[in-house]
């Protein structure tokens, strides 16, 4: 590994993040840019109803795929 | 492996009258680890009324609904399971038939459905499942409201998207507490997880990528979909890896699913699906003219088409890749011909007509149209698709020269069929096109294509030298002469002629007006010349204008490719392990979405093995073979993939699979190949060296060193002495002293210091060769090294020098994943008991006495007592020697 690439490397949230289904990461990474509820929404394609479950399994789904990576790293 | 557990077979009827196997394989529940956590704390959760899962039709609902119920049952929870259905919805109180008694008014029966749903002993909680619950009657969903009102049960419900939900049912789970739970279709990885095990071992990458592509992570279509591939034989297990070939079928009732799930489509919105099933992504204005405006958005409002700006133009999609597979399976050729000249001719009056990818895109849809061909349009894009898919460019090819594109469409389609698997056929062809030439530049080409191809891929390579020489003869003009240097100059280097390599290749690559592609076959020649010679620190420039080239010849792909490689093996000869590396993953880099990615596999395998990191190596070239079996040795990339992996298995001590794998490549050699013969002769050594016939090991080494020096490959000579010291050979240090005052890079030097201290039985330099190997990459030497170092100590008994020397050993033979002879003869255990071996360890981590003492609440002078009864043992003087006995993970920082 060259010294220059290492800045290149996703952090190790990153690298998690893309392993999960598109609507997770999705929805995260909006909500962390601060983009309004309703249109996150919009982007995955669910109603707001539902937001909240889906926060919270995409969450679930980020910490399990965290520890993987740490356990494989 | 599939055991017989693991599938059903069924008997299914063909189309023509005949009869077939089905195979049913078995699916796990995979990626929905956290979905089922979710389900299980709210069915836990006193204050939740049940939970809500939500999905498109196949993404799995039912399945995790199932399985989330199952683990209920065996937590003690009593449970119904009810499915809601179309047929059943006609009938009041239709999903829940079990639970009726006959001769009831309605008010009674809902009652008694209520009583027999929730009916359980005295402390056990029930749980009502039901499936599709969109589709329950009128009265079910009375049933259900009253359940959740009454809590007198927790619910699990499936909802399909996009169904109409009648407000009874809806006001479920609206008045309630409910968790809603919108299932998401798999993921990329998730999705070769799941085809991993049900297919019970690994699947190609690119099989597992294109399987999530054609599916998008919907686990119904990829069940029915792996089914029947596995069932018509084109997924098949081959060398331990799933390998899928050919294009899908969709099957029969994979057709009617996705029909139900689109529904019966008006022939206008038809129309706009069949239009991007021949030619998406299409531009929204074009695919408005194409059809109807009208037709678009009903096909938008129907969810059957997504939209996308990109590049300020809004692009359309099928909202699913199969239902455009189930419209083409069903539409009439001539319609889908139609379609396709329709899509052509808009790209073609668009402002990026002449982009190479809508080159490539109107040439594809044309030869398949009812539009005149374009021979003109097939060439370029022929030689644009070169770069990523052959296989395409042979059929574009084709069209071109069917169309009367000439002698450059001809030359083309030679081309693609020698890297389609049809060399004989491209080489009767080629034969054929020699009459036709007119000038000298021609028959160069021709005579170069001819080369190229009887050389690396029909395995002539005398032929090969023979059309070079007659075409030659026939040259009137000198510049022409000169660029036939340049294949010479590639075919020298294969065959082990690294001198006439360098002076073909500084020949041509003289010559002004050489074509890119030409560089690039002289720079194969010239880099692999000099890494042979030893004149590795001039690789690096000729490399240079190599990539630069390839980058501009047509079949970039596979040229920078094949420069890689012995750019590559020239710095590993060196010793410049870390660039060999780089070298191997810029290749991996370029090349991943190339048709042919497995070649840079082998590169990253070699790199690997060459660095000592055997592990990795040997998934690599295992992935590269299991995908090269499948395409038969193109180029000879197989070749020199079972070359280094019967080394990679003899290396990491895996006997039995290292004696078959030298035998298959002993059967399977290729002439072309010929200056790998020391390395092959090397694979031998290490075999026999992994069966425990170190003498017979010493002995080929031996042989591949005096064959390269015979050959002038002074940088293979290095290698094969560098590995006959590492099998205890004495008699090296003079010609590798020798040799590391003619040859480049830290290779020889470091080699010729090795083999002066096992001359010498001097461990200290022993063990400093063993750095410097480390240093340089090549962590199996470093091993070797010190593992001679430790028996060099241990003949003068120095035992605690010996032992760090073992010590070291093995921790880098750990790391590397290899047993050697000289590892197995330094293996030494540690005389110390559990409380000194703590003490030493916790010394290794920076610890002082009292700290230690602190730490174990033992008295200091307990501790210095262990320390001193250890230091006794091991015969070491100090306390660093005596901390560096005891592995640390020191080699982790070069992964």
């Amino acid at each position: 590994m060259q010294a220059g690439q290492v800045a290149d490397e996703p952090n190790e949230r990153e690298q998690a993040l893309r392993k999960l289904p598109l609507p997770y990461s999705l929805a995260l990474t909006l909500r962390d840019a601060g983009v309004a509820p309703e249109m996150i929404c919009e982007y995955v394609g669910i109603e707001e109803a539902a937001l909240h479950g889906l926060y919270r399994i995409a969450e679930a789904k980020l910490l399990a795929a965290r520890s993987l990576t740490r356990s494989r790293g | 492996m599939l055991s017989c557990e693991d599938i059903r077979l069924n008997l299914r009827s063909c189309r023509d009258g005949s009869y077939a196997l089905s195979v049913h394989l078995r699916w796990p529940l995979t990626g929905r680890a956290e979905e089922l956590r979710a389900i299980d704390a709210a069915m836990s959760d006193p204050d939740s009324a049940g939970v809500v899962v939500c999905g498109a039709a196949g993404v799995g609902k039912s399945r995790l609904a199932s399985e989330a119920l199952d683990s209920a049952a065996k937590k003690g929870f009593e449970v119904r399971r009810a499915v809601a259905t179309s047929s059943a919805r006609a009938l009041p109180l239709g999903a829940f038939a079990v639970w009726t008694s006959a001769g009831l008014d309605n008010l009674q029966l809902v009652r008694g459905v209520i009583d027999s749903l929730t009916a359980a002993p005295q402390g056990t909680a029930v749980i009502v499942g039901i499936d599709d619950v969109h589709l329950l009657d009128d009265l079910s969903a009375l049933v259900l409201h009253q359940i959740v009102q009454r809590r007198a049960a927790k619910v699990l419900l499936t909802v399909r998207d996009g169904e109409a939900i009648a407000p009874a049912v809806q006001d479920v789970w609206r008045n309630g507490q409910f968790e809603r739970l919108d299932l998401q279709p798999l993921s990329a990885d998730e999705t070769t997880a799941l085809l991993c095990a049900a297919l019970g071992g690994p699947v190609e990458p690119a099989a597992a990528r294109r399987l999530w592509k054609l599916t998008r992570g919907n686990a119904l279509y990829l069940h029915h979909i792996v089914e029947q591939e596995v069932s018509d034989g084109r997924l098949v297990e081959e060398h331990g890896y799933w390998r899928w070939s050919g294009e899908p079928v969709v099957a029969p009732a994979l057709i009617e699913l996705i029909e139900s799930r689109i529904g019966a489509l008006p022939p206008a919105i038809g129309a706009v699906i069949d239009a991007l099933a021949v030619g998406e992504p299409i531009e929204l204005r074009s695919l408005a003219r194409i059809t109807t405006p009208a037709a678009v958005e009903e096909a938008d409002v129907r969810g059957l088409i997504t939209l996308e700006r990109v590049d300020g133009a809004m692009e359309v999609r099928i909202a699913h890749p199969l239902y455009g597979e189930v419209r083409k399976e069903r539409a009439p050729p001539t319609r889908l011909r139609r379609l396709r000249g329709l899509v052509a001719k808009e790209l073609a009056a668009g402002d990026r007509r002449d982009d190479a990818r809508i080159v490539v895109r109107r040439a594809t849809l044309m030869v398949d149209s009812d539009l005149d061909p374009d021979p003109e349009l097939f060439l370029t894009a022929a030689r644009t698709a070169i770069r990523l898919d052959t296989p395409l460019a042979e059929r574009l090819a084709r069209a071109a020269v069917l169309a009367g594109g000439g002698m450059e469409s001809q030359l083309t389609h030679c081309y693609c069929l020698v890297w389609h698997g049809r060399a004989a056929e491209a080489e009767r062809e080629l034969a054929t096109l020699v009459e036709h030439a007119t000038t000298d530049l021609e028959r160069v080409q021709i005579a170069e294509q001819r080369a190229h191809n009887l050389f690396w891929t029909l395995r002539r390579p005398a032929d090969a030298e023979a059309v070079l020489d007659d075409t030659g003869r026939q040259l009137t003009e000198p510049a022409a002469r000169h660029l036939l240097a340049a294949p010479r100059a590639a075919i020298y280097a294969d065959l082990g002629r690294p001198w006439q390599a360098v002076h073909a290749g500084t020949e041509a690559l003289a010559e002004a007006s050489l074509p890119d592609h030409l560089v690039v076959l002289a720079s194969w020649g010239l880099v692999g010349g000099l890494g042979m010679v030893g004149r590795a620190d001039e690789i690096g420039a000729v490399s240079t204008r190599g990539y630069a080239a390839a980058a501009r010849a047509p079949n970039a792909a596979v040229m920078r490719m094949g420069l890689a490689y012995r750019h590559m093996i020239g710095l590993k000869l060196a010793g410049h392990l870390h660039e060999a590396e780089r070298i191997a993953l810029e290749a991996r880099r370029e090349s991943e979405d190339s048709w042919f990615p497995h070649s840079s596999l082998i590169l990253l395998g070699q790199a690997a093995l060459a660095q000592g990191n055997v592990d990795r190596a040997l998934r690599w070239l295992r992935e590269a073979r299991a995908s090269l079996d499948a395409l038969g040795d193109l180029g000879g990339w197989l070749f020199r993939c079972r070359l280094s992996l019967t080394q990679a298995l003899a290396m990491a001590g895996q006997v039995s699979a290292a004696k078959r794998a030298l035998a298959e490549l002993a059967e399977n050699r290729h002439p072309a190949f010929a200056f790998l013969e020391p390395e092959l002769i090397l694979a031998r050594g290490w075999v026999a060296a992994a069966e425990g016939a170190l003498s017979q090991a010493l002995v080929h080494a031996r042989q591949a060193a005096d064959l390269a020096a015979d050959a002038g490959q002074l940088g293979y000579e290095v290698l094969a002495l560098q590995t006959a010291v590492a099998f205890g050979d004495r008699g090296a240090a003079d010609r590798l002293a020798t040799l590391a005052t003619k040859v480049d890079g830290p290779r020889a030097g470091v080699a010729a210091r090795f083999a002066a201290a096992l001359e010498a039985g001097d461990g200290a330099e022993l063990a400093a060769a063993s750095e410097e190997f480390e240093r340089m990459g090549d962590l199996v030497a470093a091993a070797d090294a010190a593992a001679h170092a430790a028996i060099a100590y241990r003949r003068q008994e120095l035992r605690g020098s010996a032992l760090g020397c073992s010590t070291r050993a093995e921790t880098l033979a750990e790391h590397c994943g290899v047993s050697t002879p000289a590892l197995r003869q330094a293996s030494e255990r540690l005389p110390l008991t559990d409380r000194e071996r703590e003490i030493v360890m916790l010394l290794g981590e920076g610890l002082s006495s009292p700290a230690i003492a602190d730490r174990l609440t033992l008295s200091a002078r307990t501790v210095e007592g262990h320390i001193y009864r250890a230091m006794a043992k091991t015969s070491t003087t100090s306390r660093d020697e005596l901390a560096a006995l005891l592995p640390r993970d020191k080699t982790r920082s070069h992964n």
